[in-house]
């Protein structure tokens, strides 16, 4: 520890002289020189933590009782602020005199090595330095995975399907180790081994989105298209994560504004959007004033629905900017989307003045004069953007829409018409030409259009519209067809809507009402089987099924007995006029009449401030059977 | 030959500097570098403005493109070169960083090419003659990209010009000017463009125009972005929203019509920057890959004049990971010679240049590891790019043209004023290797560090050899003279169509060799970055086989063959003329 304490005092001699901690001549572990970058053009914060950690640096070089690993850790603390800031040539030499000092430490290599394979792209430099931290802790996870990726920028994918390989052995659920594998195997051209762990690794990790990707690769590759086309249709840009170390000191080390809000924005995009809050607002803590912030912020409110929120961030981010035009804008589509139209105009105007040809903005103004029913005002911004851009899908689609409201829907089909055929890849165009359709009872075309959306697979949004339009189009027919008499032909429009995915309980107990008012007794005794096989707590279709078992006209399908557990089991759970009425005729079908008029009395006590001059008339019509020992009478009579 | 008299002539000179220096006698003559500088000499006079004021506006950085074309049918190439201009327009060119010279304001510039083919070759065989007043190219817009073709048929090669504003079609009148018919064509696209391709889409013989756009950036919707020390920096294209590109049908009576929609190119978009035609699939009709910068690229699969993007499955709109890249320069060749083919792309620091290889049927496997330039490129940000055979050996190789778009701290921080500085990269194929960097050995060009963009390749000197002229942002125009390319064998072919003849933009032509694979080429003058390049097929023979004939896929359709044609110059080929070849 003298001898050491000396080395320390020529250190810090060396140090004070020239600033950079390079122990020349010392009798130990030589030091690189730090080329320590200019603060100058940085933020006050990042200077400050610069500075403040060279400060610490040079009294531990000054402080003949520094230890080593104290001297390497304040090296490597360096380090890791300049890694943060991507001022790599100095981070790269800080680690190098904490490997240096404390070549006991597999931190320090494993740091070095990520700066030359990230940064400077030296393969060879940094699988050395992965393997020295796993020689020194052959356990640690992150190393080893960037050693197997490094080795498969080096062409050597055996190699690295080693290293994946012993990750996967002590971490079995490492979609890391398992995604590396499928790589691996990819490279080999092992095709189908390499799509079961990218499987594999999605099955871990079902979040890492960007797998799929790997995995249709790998399927195309091994010729299985259709399988290919499935997993692109899923991929996304979500990277396999795992715990690093160096990545979350690094994320702790980078404080900077232009950090936070690069973090911020980094954090949005990944979905997590109470990160990007935090991040924006540390970023604003160190700058009020940072109109980015303002407006990462705001956007991130906006997205919680804190419109208040949302318009305060972007009225201080244009006041901090006020010429720039996409403040106004953002501020004045929320100012929209409150209802505050009159300032929403006020902003979009200003954004076009300073930069005409935004067109979205155009687009909001339309829909500010829309609101307004001004619709004369909204066509012409509609035109404006079309004059400069005659391909531009959304505009063409509201223009079309904007037709059909304003009673022109001459003009409207054509308009949207000539679009879903110029365009038919274009999802809107065909939702809003189907909405068109529709509401002029169109139908078949309408249903068309939207099996169109929904076969062009366009965003959720989108598709979950064309969807409820679609199933609304269907009940509506349905519904038609069960007015007019057409029993069958409206169970098998029910049953089409079911089959499409629509089958909710209210469409099964419609699809069973329309089959046995046609007389189908026993086909819609199976339909409200099946349903409550779906929905087994189901009141409407659990009663329906009571009441079909009490009173249906086909003996052959009754069944007093059930029907009056069933009956009184639905009613102990969910109590209701129709419960009790439903119990009242099971008991009247079982043959107990006296019950089954008590609770008919009760029925009728509770419904009549209902002053509904039909259903009394119905409940007072089986009081007096049930008073006569008789069952219901039939309510299936159409 | 007159050309390795030069060479003798460097050599003699290097060598009594060397003597001079001490160096022993008998010390073996240094390997002649394959290119050398000679803008200066030849008076290729150009130096970029990008009217930057220390805003950190986005076009700054992009700019600028170059042509190279024939345009007084002299025989040889000249050299159209695009300029930028203040940022904001309305201030004073003076307040700029680096202002320009006191004067007009600075113009795009055309300089004919004076060839002398009487004189020895190298440098003094050229002499470039700045044409520009004359022209009525002295445009002082925001130049981008450039694309050359002969839209309206006449015989003579117009010029279209991509913005950061407005775009211009320039039709060439045939006597030495040209007159802006952007407004009567209907093909003005009021967004950032970078990029633009004359092609026929539809196989009806007239070429029509693809223009690649960028990102919706303007002035006003400017943001400062930052290094993450807070520094400032200029803005990524993810800062932006992405602007959709456009397809215009050339109706054939000098107006065009926009098929964006009818063509299906609507259905997907990114911040484009680069764009190559190609029949990637094989089936006879051009189709047009499309670079965007930070997002996926786009297939463009051609049915007949309608479009799929088929990308994605195909394997080349992202690479092996699956990330997106930012794709710069593009361009496509058969340089594996399996007879279809495949992609190089440039890209940002941090990611690698990325080969794409065709399996022959469109579908595509990320080669970069296997390949060696991607890995050469990690720390430098690609632009201009080429597969070409410098030395004539038969086999491509490749050039990049590199400067950053993110400060390089190490140089803000040594005071550089303009810290996006980066050198140049020649990679030479080493078949059955791959690439081997050449920089180093490359010539004075290549230790030059600025911040190069765009990169034409077309031989100038019509010496049998590829020359280069790189643009530089902010800097010089560089022409790379080819000394090396003509000492081997080579055959020179230019493909026409039509009365008058116009280059036949997107033939395919093969040089059968005996006992060796045909060597396929594209008749094509979009490639690299922001560039236009020698319509001319110039195909290298160094392997020493001999030539049995040549077949040629004309657009549209038919194919022809024509015999052996001599070898060491250059050849017409006009459709109709050879024998019919079946498919």
């Amino acid at each position: 520890m003298r001898a050491f304490g000396a080395l320390l005092v020529l250190l810090s001699t060396v140090a004070s002289l020239g600033g950079c901690g390079d122990p020349k001549g010392a009798a130990g572990p030589s030091t690189e020189t730090i080329p320590h970058p200019s603060t100058a053009a940085m933020e006050t914060v990042v200077q400050e933590q610069i500075q403040g950690s060279r400060r610490t640096l040079e009294e531990a070089l000054a402080n003949p009782e520094t230890e080593r690993k104290g001297l390497a850790w304040a090296f490597g603390d360096l380090g890791l602020i300049y890694h943060a800031y991507g001022l790599t040539p100095a981070a790269a030499a800080c680690y190098a005199n904490a490997q240096q000092l404390q070549p006991e430490e597999p931190f320090w290599a494993y740091a070095a090595g990520r700066i030359q394979l990230d940064t400077e792209g030296r393969l060879e430099a940094a699988e050395a330095q992965f393997r020295k931290a796993l020689d020194l802790e052959s356990e640690s996870l992150a190393p080893r995975l960037y050693l197997g990726r490094t080795l498969l920028r080096l062409q050597r994918p055996e190699e690295a399907a080693a290293e994946f390989r012993k990750v996967a052995e002590k971490a079995p659920t490492s979609a890391a180790a398992a995604d590396g594998l499928g790589r691996a195997a990819a490279d080999q051209r092992a095709f189908r081994e390499a799509a079961d762990q990218f499987r594999r690794a999605l099955a871990l990790q079902p979040e890492a989105t960007r797998i799929y990707y790997r995995l249709s690769q790998a399927l195309r590759r091994a010729g299985q298209l259709e399988e290919a086309r499935r997993a692109l249709a899923q991929q996304g840009p979500t990277e396999v994560a795992f715990r690093d170390r160096l990545q979350e000191e690094l994320a702790r080390k980078a404080r900077g504004v232009a950090a936070a809000i690069r973090w911020g924005g980094v954090a949005q995009l990944a979905g997590d959007l109470e990160g990007a809050a935090q991040a924006f607002q540390h970023a604003l803590s160190l700058a009020p004033e940072d109109a980015a912030a303002h407006q990462g912020l705001g956007g991130i409110l906006a997205n919680q629905g804190d419109s208040a929120g949302a318009i305060e961030q972007y009225r201080r981010a244009a006041a901090v900017e006020p010429e720039n035009a996409t403040h106004r804008y953002n501020l004045g589509q929320l100012l929209l989307q409150t209802g505050r139209l009159d300032e929403a105009e006020v902003e979009l105007r200003k954004a076009l003045e300073l930069e005409p040809s935004l067109q979205d903005a155009h687009l909001t103004l339309a829909s500010v004069f829309e609101e307004r029913r001004n619709f004369e005002a909204a066509l012409a911004q509609y035109d404006r953007v079309l004059a400069a851009d005659p391909a531009h899908l959304q505009a063409r689609t509201w223009r079309g829409v904007l037709f059909a409201r304003i009673g022109n829907e001459e003009r409207a089909l054509a308009e949207l018409g000539e679009l879903t055929q110029a365009a038919p890849n274009f999802p809107q165009a065909h939702l809003q030409l189907g909405i068109l359709l529709a509401r002029i009872e169109r139908w078949d075309s309408a249903r068309n259009q939207f099996q169109e959306v929904l076969r062009l697979e366009p965003p959720v949004r989108i598709r979950n519209s064309a969807r409820k339009s679609l199933q609304t189009l269907d009940r509506h027919r349905a519904e038609s067809l069960a007015r007019a008499g057409r029993y069958l032909a409206a169970a098998d429009a029910y049953r089409a809507m079911i089959d499409a995915g629509g089958g909710d309980p209210t469409t099964r107990l419609a699809e069973a009402t329309a089959l046995v008012l046609h007389g189908g007794y026993a086909d819609g005794l199976e339909r409200l089987e099946e349903g409550l096989g779906k929905f087994p707590s189901n009141p409407e279709l659990q009663l329906a099924l009571a009441l079909l078992l009490a009173t249906a006209p086909d003996a052959s399908i009754r069944e007093p007995r059930r029907a009056l557990e069933i009956a009184e089991r639905t009613h102990r759970s969910s109590s209701s006029l129709e419960s009790a009425e439903t119990l009242a005729m099971a008991l009247a079908a079982n043959g107990r009449y006296p019950e089954a008029a008590r609770w008919q009395q009760q029925v009728l006590e509770a419904a009549e401030p209902l002053r509904q001059p039909a259903l009394l008339a119905k409940l007072r019509g089986n009081l007096e059977r049930y008073k006569k020992g008789q069952p219901a009478a039939n309510p299936f009579r159409p | 030959m007159h050309k390795r008299f030069t060479r003798k002539k460097i050599l003699g000179i290097a060598g009594l500097l060397v003597t001079a220096c001490g160096e022993p006698p008998g010390t073996p003559a240094p390997e002649r570098p394959p290119f050398l500088e000679a803008s200066a000499v030849t008076g290729l006079d150009f130096v970029h403005f990008n009217g930057m004021s220390g805003q950190f506006y986005f076009p700054e950085i992009t700019g600028p493109g170059v042509a190279l074309l024939d345009f007084d049918r002299d025989g040889d190439l000249d050299a159209f070169l695009l300029q930028g201009k203040m940022l904001p327009p309305d201030r004073d060119p003076e307040q700029a960083r680096f202002p320009p010279p006191k004067g007009p304001a600075p113009t795009h510039r055309l300089f004919r090419n004076d060839l002398d083919p009487t004189t020895a070759e190298g440098p003094s065989r050229l002499r470039f003659v700045d044409v520009t007043a004359a022209s009525g190219l002295a445009l002082n817009d925001y130049g981008m990209a450039v694309a050359t073709g002969d839209f309206d048929r006449d015989g003579w090669v117009d010029l279209y010009i991509a913005n950061y504003g407005p775009n211009r079609l320039l039709r060439n009148r045939g006597d030495g000017t040209f007159e802006d018919v952007t407004e009567s064509s209907h093909t003005d696209d009021p967004r950032w463009s970078t990029a633009a391709v004359f092609l026929d889409v539809d196989g009806d013989g007239w070429l029509d125009l693809y223009i690649a756009n960028y990102v919706d950036f303007s002035i006003g919707t400017h943001k400062l972005c930052r290094s993450a020390t807070g520094a400032k920096d200029y803005c990524g294209p993810l800062s932006f929203a992405p602007q959709p590109d456009r397809l215009l049908r050339n109706r054939g009576d000098g107006t065009f019509e926009d098929i964006t929609l009818k063509s299906g190119i609507h259905a997907a978009f990114g911040a484009a920057l680069g764009v190559v035609p190609g029949d990637f699939d094989g089936d006879g009709a051009l189709d047009l890959y499309v670079a965007n910068d930070g997002s996926a690229n786009q297939l463009w699969s051609n049915h007949g004049g309608r479009f799929s993007d088929e990308a994605l499955l195909a394997g080349c709109a992202l690479n092996a990971e699956g990330r997106p890249e930012a794709s710069m320069g593009i361009d496509a060749a058969d340089f594996d010679r399996d007879g279809d083919e495949d992609l190089f792309m440039t890209h940002l620091a941090q990611e690698t240049n990325t080969l794409y290889v065709n399996d022959g049927s469109g579908n595509f496997e990320d080669a970069t590891r296997e390949a060696g330039p991607g890995r050469s490129s990690w720390t430098k940000t690609g632009f201009g790019t080429g597969w070409f055979d410098y030395d004539n050996d038969g086999w491509l190789d490749l050039l990049v043209a590199n400067g950053a778009v993110r400060v390089i701290e190490e140089q803000r921080q040594a005071g550089e004023p303009y810290p996006l500085r980066e050198r140049n990269q020649l990679f030479r194929r080493i078949p059955g290797e791959g690439w081997e960097d050449r920089t180093e050995a490359a010539g004075d060009a290549f230790e030059l560090v600025e911040v190069s963009r765009a990169a034409a390749f077309g031989d100038l000197d019509n010496d049998g050899d590829t020359d280069v002229l790189i643009v530089n942002n902010s800097g010089p125009a560089r022409l790379l003279l080819n000394q090396v390319g003509q000492d081997n064998p080579w055959l020179g072919l230019r493909l026409v169509q039509g009365d008058p003849p116009q280059d036949a933009l997107g033939a395919w032509v093969g040089v059968h060799r005996r006992g060796a694979p045909t060597l396929w080429r594209r008749v094509r003058t979009t490639a690299s970055y922001a560039a236009a390049n020698d319509p001319r097929v110039l195909v290298g023979l160094g392997d020493g086989a001999e030539v049995s004939g040549v077949e040629v896929h004309w657009p549209g359709g038919p194919r022809e063959l024509f015999s052996a044609p001599q070898t060491g110059r250059y050849h017409t080929l006009t459709q109709g003329t050879g024998e019919p070849a079946s498919p």
